[in-house]
């Protein structure tokens, strides 16, 4: 049966990190040797592990998944896959655009737990308008990619919700 | 015992009619939170994605903390949450408020092409008088000649009017009397004067 390239790119409860990538290809080519994969943001730029002097990640074709280590926040990711044949030619390519938006889902899950917690804070306007205003940027990012393909802007409100992530201190504190 | 799963469903619409109840109450939302609506949502946005989480991580049962939040989720859709429960504890689908849709203004351009019949589900089995703004400015009263109601609406019975040729604003409004059933042009009544018989030929005679 003809090779049909496919792939799924996912976070995984726990490691915010972490984009696991599954192939789900059908089909068979006696060609491909190898895959890479890269992963790049809006500015052009390409996220690697730590110690990788290339810009991807080598994916051996024995393993079906593969889970790399990239992520230091939310990111709008074009994810590209190659399947490779022995002259490191690509055969197949398949591109997704995906937003990982772990980091600030587990801060947005946190604060429900600390609403749940603390009863009070359902009281207190500073807390209240933040965790309001960081779930719309993240639903926000969500919805340009979803509806726009749209990296760029989908990167700049997940930046923004990073901000009162990395602020939550401040802006999530009980004591307003 | 609710589920998760259960208490995302109520929370999903507990929160339009949170948002609606808000409105519909004016000013201060009648004293509910005017930031209830936000809050359902965005404590359910955060308990359906850890529900997920946990799904794909293959977890047997949800964790505690999970637990813990959704049953806070529970509590912010308050009244909007309530739903029925049979005796053996478990949960029957909830029944929706259904927002009162009255008074409503229609138009000429809402009636069907023949500029006399309105189309509307949600009128019927309603007993409802009608207002005419280009007409008389007067109401028209139920069962008083001016319209009868249908199977899927109503009909304006009276001569002259023609959606097509005038436009019309009409305030809908629903009346709770009188409190025997509404003659529609479709139903037949019998009472019990009448009688039906079927005779020998099988014809229909109403004696």
């Amino acid at each position: 049966m003809a090779f049909v390239e496919n792939f799924t790119a996912t976070q995984v409860l726990g490691s915010p990190s972490e984009i696991v990538l599954t192939d789900t290809s059908t089909g068979s080519d006696v060609n491909i040797v190898s895959r890479r994969v890269s992963f790049q943001t809006n500015e052009s730029t390409y996220l690697v592990p730590d110690g990788t002097s290339t810009d991807y990640v080598v994916w051996p074709i024995a393993d079906t998944t593969q889970t790399d280590d990239v992520l230091d926040k939310d990111y709008a990711l074009y994810v590209t896959v190659e399947w490779i044949d022995i002259n490191g030619d690509a055969l197949y390519t398949k591109v997704l655009l995906r937003g990982f938006t772990s980091y600030n889902e587990d801060e947005l899950y946190l604060s429900s737990q600390m609403e749940a917690a603390n009863q009070m804070n359902i009281s207190d306007n500073s807390f209240l308008m933040n965790q309001f205003l960081m779930r719309n940027y993240v639903d926000s990012g969500n919805q340009a990619l979803e509806r726009a393909s749209d990296i760029t802007t989908a990167q700049i409100c997940y930046d923004q919700a990073t901000i009162l992530r990395t602020t939550s201190q401040y802006t999530l504190n009980v004591n307003s | 015992m609710l589920t998760v799963s259960e208490k995302i469903n109520i929370a999903k619409i507990s929160q339009p009619y949170a948002a609606v109840d808000i409105l519909r109450k004016g000013y201060a939302g009648g004293g509910v939170d005017l930031r209830l609506a936000l809050k359902i949502y965005t404590v359910r946005k955060s308990v359906e994605w850890r529900a997920s989480m946990e799904d794909d991580a293959g977890y047997t049962s949800y964790s505690a903390g999970l637990i813990k939040t959704s049953n806070f989720l529970y509590s912010l859709c308050g009244y909007y949450g309530l739903g029925s429960f049979d005796s053996g504890g478990s949960v029957a689908p909830i029944v929706p408020i259904t927002p009162d849709i009255y008074p409503f203004f229609i138009s000429s351009s809402d009636f069907e092409s023949d500029g006399v019949t309105y189309i509307n589900e949600n009128i019927v089995g309603d007993n409802i008088a009608l207002f005419v703004n280009q007409w008389t400015q007067q109401w028209w009263p139920p069962e008083a000649g001016f319209f009868v109601l249908t199977s899927n609406g109503f009909r304006v019975i009276v001569d002259g009017f023609n959606a097509n040729e005038q436009n019309y604003t009409i305030m809908v409004q629903r009346v709770y009397s009188p409190t025997t059933p509404v003659t529609t042009d479709n139903t037949l009544q019998i009472d019990s004067s009448f009688s039906l018989l079927i005779d020998s030929d099988n014809q229909l005679l109403i004696n």
